[in-house]
């Protein structure tokens, strides 16, 4: 499996950022106004108290948002390794029924091509043999001819059967796997 | 005096409730900053489990479908080292024949060389020609195998680098499962 083959990501997504200013850098008329206004800071700070504990809350609701989306992923990546694996399966059912043909294929072209030299050394025999007749000899050197003729495309079969059985590999870029 | 008391106090009372209220808010800033701090933590590390995860996937298929092509290439190159075989002994098969073609030829020619009469000479010659007829289509179809024999030598020499590369890569790149996988197959190798 190739690594673009695992589409989702494996980042979480960030959490949202919210900003609480601390006021810091009041300037100094502010300092004057809280210094003069004292249960207005006292107000400020209760509020950012507030803000904090919302933002905790948050937080905590974020927490369990990263928890549960990374049990998602996980589940999604498992899910994708059970569909490959499924596709493994299904591959090694199909090329074992693609290998039983061809060896029945092969097993009968082997068979045809013996049958054949067979005739051929037997015609051979009759045709050097001094008892047979011109006639004969005359006719088993057609049939040794026409069954000559046959014999090239047996090789052609057999050729072309290895050329199909080795393309059912597929092209690995095997220096692409990680 | 008393309104100064009066005053004293309040402005004590309100510095308590200032320090009060800081307090509160410094820690509840600390709590929020540590929180924060802990959830992008955790982001960090549920990260890394998926990445490791997703490793942990890719060399699990990773190895299967290698160890699969590995099989599957091993298959093929049996049934080319097959056909290879069948060839040598169709090139077999037509030598002996040929044998025999060439056999009788040297007969006829052995005879034609102490024959005396001019007929059965041309008799001889003709019967020679017959045989060099037949022995054409023979020594085409041999070197036809031949040629055929060479491909699939060719053929399998590149299934079985495929398979050698095949091997090498579960090895390589498919972690500890991939390493014992080699181990096995070396050992039955051995065992052989």
């Amino acid at each position: 499996m190739s690594n673009s083959e695992y589409t989702y990501s494996k980042n979480i997504d960030p959490i949202q950022a919210v900003v609480i200013s601390e006021n810091k850098n009041t300037n100094d008329w502010g300092a004057i106004l809280k210094a003069v206004n004292p249960l207005g800071t006292i107000a400020e700070m209760y509020t950012k108290t507030l803000m904090y504990k919302v933002e905790i809350k948050r937080l905590d609701a974020e927490m369990e948002r990263v928890k549960l989306q990374s049990a998602v992923t996980m589940k999604a990546i498992d899910a994708t390794l059970a569909l490959h694996m499924e596709e493994l399966i299904q591959r090694r059912i199909s090329m074992l029924s693609v290998f039983q043909t061809f060896q029945t294929q092969l097993e009968h072209l082997h068979i045809e091509r013996k049958m054949m030299l067979e005739t051929l050394a037997h015609f051979t025999s009759k045709i050097i043999e001094n008892g047979v007749s011109i006639e004969e000899k005359k006719i088993y050197k057609e049939l040794t001819f026409l069954v000559m003729s046959q014999l090239p495309q047996l090789n052609d079969k057999a050729n072309l059967a290895l050329s199909e059985l080795v393309k059912t590999i597929p092209v690995v870029n095997i220096k692409q796997i990680r | 005096m008393i309104p100064y008391l009066i005053g004293a106090a309040v402005v004590i009372g309100v510095k308590v409730a200032m320090d009060h209220f800081s307090q509160q808010e410094r820690d509840a800033y600390k709590k929020w900053h540590s929180k924060r701090k802990e959830v992008q933590r955790t982001i960090e590390e549920h990260e890394r489990n998926i990445e490791k995860h997703i490793r942990a996937a890719e060399r699990s298929y990773n190895y299967h479908f290698l160890v699969d092509l590995h099989y599957s290439s091993v298959q093929i190159a049996n049934e080319a080292y097959k056909l290879l075989k069948q060839v040598d002994v169709s090139i077999g098969a037509i030598q002996e024949i040929l044998y025999k073609y060439y056999h009788a030829k040297r007969k006829w020619e052995k005879k034609q060389f102490y024959c005396k009469s001019k007929y059965k000479k041309a008799e001889f010659e003709q019967k020679i020609q017959e045989i060099n007829e037949m022995i054409q289509p023979f020594s085409t179809e041999k070197n036809n195998l031949y040629h055929q024999k060479k491909e699939f030598n060719q053929k399998l020499f590149d299934l079985n680098k495929q398979t050698a590369n095949l091997k090498y890569a579960i090895r390589d790149r498919c972690g500890y499962k991939g390493q014992k996988w080699y181990k096995r197959l070396e050992e039955r190798k051995k065992a052989r």
